[in-house]
């Protein structure tokens, strides 16, 4: 008996979190074409979803954004980051005859040069922190 | 349509390598084989497909505002490690322009490929604004950036162990300086300190190559 009485209980929590993710999602996007409209004005090439992450952390920084209005929109954008970036990844088929023609070349430039700045950086960033520990 | 075939396969993918972690499962990876694929199979143009799926990129944009979220969440851990972060980076970013000409003028690379090149490790809309001022063509950085981002999210957890890196916050500057917001989404999956620290890395990068790069190349080819 009681379930019935408490199906409108589920009905609501579900509408609460419902409008909990759109007004993060409201949020999100609005700094991000905010972000973008300032980016058009800056001297450097920032992009836009740059600024609006930096005004995103100040806002929360500054508490004019409680974390819980963004915080469950944020994880579920973030959670899928990556799958945002599969058309950009099929674009690869669309490449140019330069590269087709210095294929082997660029491919031991690019090898070369990452994971050494992989290494670089990630080993420095790591001794650096881990000797200012022990000191 | 084409844009549910993205998704399926991403879902797909994600639920396979959270069974079997192989490489062939890591998600973007086999989505993007998959539906390279299927455009193949299908015939449908790369530049119908691209507009189809615009719902999914325009996503993107919204998503690196949320990594602002992620950084304030994680701000005491970036506090104590300001001076080190921005350290490793300005060094990581000129290696990486200082190496880029290096290998071009060895490997005699014509001037339009070496400045396409050059900002490589960076997020592609800021590598674009560089190379294409130095004379390279947006179309090959695009393609390169892209393609380094995929080896990144791809092959990341095998390069930190190779290299003995075990520290989440230097896991995720490694990953953020080379393969920026396609390694970042998989930096989130592995540790959020580590999604923060290659958010941050690609982030600052993305401003100190800006700078760094056109410097490098007055040196070489000024």
């Amino acid at each position: 008996m009681w379930q019935i009485f408490s199906m409108p209980d589920r009905l609501m929590r579900i509408l609460y979190n419902l409008g909990r993710l759109v007004r993060g999602f409201v949020i999100l996007v609005g700094l991000y074409l905010f972000g973008e409209w300032i980016a058009k004005y800056l001297p450097i090439p920032v992009p836009g979803a740059v600024i609006g992450m930096v005004i995103m952390f100040l806002l929360l920084r500054l508490r004019v954004v409680p974390l819980h209005w963004v915080d469950n929109a944020s994880v579920l954008l973030l959670t899928f980051m990556g799958m945002f970036y599969i058309p950009y990844g099929v674009g690869i088929v669309e490449s140019g005859t330069l590269i087709e023609k210095w294929g082997l070349e660029i491919l031991g430039l690019v090898l070369l040069t990452i994971l050494s700045v992989f290494f670089v950086s990630g080993k420095l960033f790591q001794n650096l922190v881990h000797k200012k520990n022990i000191s | 349509m084409s844009s549910l075939v993205t998704i399926c396969l991403f879902l797909l993918a994600r639920l396979l390598h959270s069974r079997k972690p192989y490489l062939i499962f890591v998600p973007v990876f086999f989505s993007v084989l998959g539906c390279i694929l299927f455009l193949k199979g299908t015939g449908m143009n790369f530049t119908q497909y691209f507009e189809e799926n615009k719902v999914l990129t325009s996503l993107l944009g919204p998503a690196v505002v949320a990594l602002g979220v992620l950084m304030y969440k994680q701000m005491d851990a970036i506090k104590s490690r300001l001076g080190p972060l921005l350290i490793a980076i300005a060094c990581g970013s000129l290696a990486s322009v200082f190496l880029v000409a290096v290998l071009a003028v060895v490997l005699k690379l014509p001037s339009e490929l070496a400045a396409s090149l050059l900002p490589l490790g960076i997020t592609t809309p800021i590598a674009i604004e560089v190379s294409e001022p130095l004379g390279g063509d947006p179309a090959i950085t695009s393609v390169v950036v892209i393609g380094i981002g995929l080896l990144g999210n791809m092959f990341s957890p095998i390069w930190l162990r190779w290299f003995r890196i075990t520290d989440v916050g230097a896991s995720g500057v490694a990953i953020g300086m080379v393969s920026h917001g396609i390694g970042t989404a998989r930096a989130i999956q592995l540790h959020e300190m580590t999604g923060v620290f290659s958010g941050l890395a690609m982030c600052i990068n993305g401003v100190v190559t800006v700078f760094t790069a056109p410097l490098m190349w007055s040196l070489f080819y000024g």
